[in-house]
């Protein structure tokens, strides 16, 4: 067994620092994963994500001494970064929305500007109902979004997620219990679309 | 339980992530007893069951290669360059000596500069008491004569929240250069040849010139970028021979 493997992520990125080049790859292809994967399910594109992850590890190689182990993972520390990129980019145009609770609450349909559509390759390839969850999921307020790709996606804890986003565990399940029901509700209206539709395409066929 | 209790842990419930197994089993039976609570749970567990679909879908998916050797690339650039590698070599007790003498000079720097700012402050109004006194100087907010002596009508028209250019020259003198004040560190590619095919004159010397450009324009050098940011501008170095001709480009983060 390699060496590299049995580091801890906080010696790779020491290592790293002091210019080791294999321990760098190491702790990307630990790490990129995570990244990756919030940056595709919160923006919807892979464009986008790879621009992120890139990104983040670029800011991780510039400032890595920023880093502190005491305030938990690196894998954590470097999600936190990818969620700021991801807001830098899909959120900049709302800096001045609020964020309460209350002003989302009977919020069904957000910004469309904010919802990143899949590339058309993929939802030909893609089974449908993924991409009906995957579009629902994208259309939910960033808030609700982060909390469904965190808990749901990536099947953290309450508590994982709150340290995470810097709120309380209350706030993360209460975020988690309204996204929900709005992922239902809009799924709801999609496959009542698509019935309606179908039905229409066979009347006319029949027609 | 009562359905409004259900209501409250049916999420955890249907994502099998409560960790109370004694309330989770009240809930369950709670639900055996209840239609519309036993609705609404297969409802949860199917969009759990959605949700995990999605999730492994998106495990599948292959992180481009392309993006491992961009970051190496950026790694070596990195390492390459003295200025952003880290300090070794460096023992403790020499660096404590250097932080000694780095307040020592600091130390006689700052009480050189504040004799400097005193001495000046005393010729300055050994000068104003020399001289008949004006009214505009006298009503100018403290600026030093020196100057509203020059300029009494800006010195009159100037409201004292807004001091003249001149006067902030004198109160504020050049900040102490501090240990944040180098240049932020950064991260340059390597550098893509811009002409191509063409008979060049041996590159014998040339230019670095810093530029900030269109990122669509790094499709003419098939340098690969994100079409969402092809509005964003993204600096870059451009290395320009003695001919004049834009040789190659590199870019920087």
């Amino acid at each position: 067994m390699n060496a590299f493997e049995t580091y801890s992520d906080e010696t790779l990125l020491r290592l790293t620092m002091a210019g080791n080049e294999e321990a760098f790859t190491r702790l990307y292809q630990r790490l990129r994963d995570v990244v990756y994967r919030f940056a595709r399910q919160m923006s919807g594109s892979a464009n986008v994500a790879e621009d992120v992850t890139q990104e983040v590890f670029l800011i991780l190689l510039r400032k890595a001494e920023l880093y502190d182990p005491n305030r938990g993972a690196l894998s954590t520390y470097l999600v936190q970064i990818t969620r700021n990129e991801i807001f830098r980019r899909l959120g900049r145009d709302r800096a001045l929305v609020s964020l309460d609770e209350d002003d989302w609450e009977e919020d069904l349909s957000p910004d469309e500007n904010l919802i990143v559509k899949s590339d058309p390759l993929g939802n030909l390839v893609r089974n449908e109902e993924i991409e009906s969850v995957r579009q629902a999921v994208l259309a939910l307020p960033l808030h609700y979004r982060e909390v469904v790709v965190l808990c749901d996606l990536e099947e953290m804890s309450y508590t994982e997620a709150a340290a995470l986003l810097g709120c309380a565990v209350g706030t993360v399940r209460s975020r988690l219990h309204r996204a929900r029901a709005l992922l239902k509700e809009r799924l709801r209206m999609s496959e009542t679309v698509e019935h309606d539709s179908l039905r229409l395409n066979r009347a006319s066929c029949l027609g | 339980m009562s359905c409004q209790g259900f209501e409250t842990i049916i999420v955890e419930v249907a994502r099998g992530r409560l960790m109370d197994a004694a309330t989770r089993e009240r809930g369950l039976a709670h639900a055996e007893t209840c239609p519309q609570c036993a609705a609404l749970l297969a409802e949860e567990r199917a969009l759990s069951g959605k949700l995990r679909a999605l999730s492994a879908a998106a495990e599948e998916e292959e992180i481009p290669a392309r993006l491992e050797t961009a970051l190496l690339a950026a790694f070596r650039q990195r390492d390459a360059a003295p200025a952003l590698k880290p300090a070794r070599g460096v023992s403790l007790a020499n660096r404590r000596w250097l932080l000694a003498a780095a307040a020592l000079v600091l130390l006689t720097f700052g009480l050189s500069l504040a004799g400097w700012v005193l001495s000046s402050s005393k010729q300055e109004s050994a000068v104003a008491n020399s001289t008949p006194p004006e009214p505009v100087a006298a009503t100018s907010a403290g600026t030093p004569e020196k100057f509203t002596q020059a300029k009494p009508q800006v010195a009159i028209v100037t409201p004292p929240s807004r001091p003249t250019p001149d006067a902030k020259r004198w109160k504020r003198p050049a900040r102490l250069p501090r240990a944040g004040d180098a240049e932020p560190r950064e991260i340059v590619t390597q550098f893509f040849p811009v002409i191509q095919g063409r008979e060049l004159i041996p590159l014998e010397s040339g230019q670095i010139i810093r530029v900030r450009m269109p990122r669509s324009n790094l499709i003419p050098l098939g340098i690969p970028y994100s079409q969402e940011r092809a509005d964003e501008t993204i600096r870059a170095d451009v290395l320009v021979s003695n001919d004049g001709l834009a040789r190659a480009i590199r870019l920087v983060y």
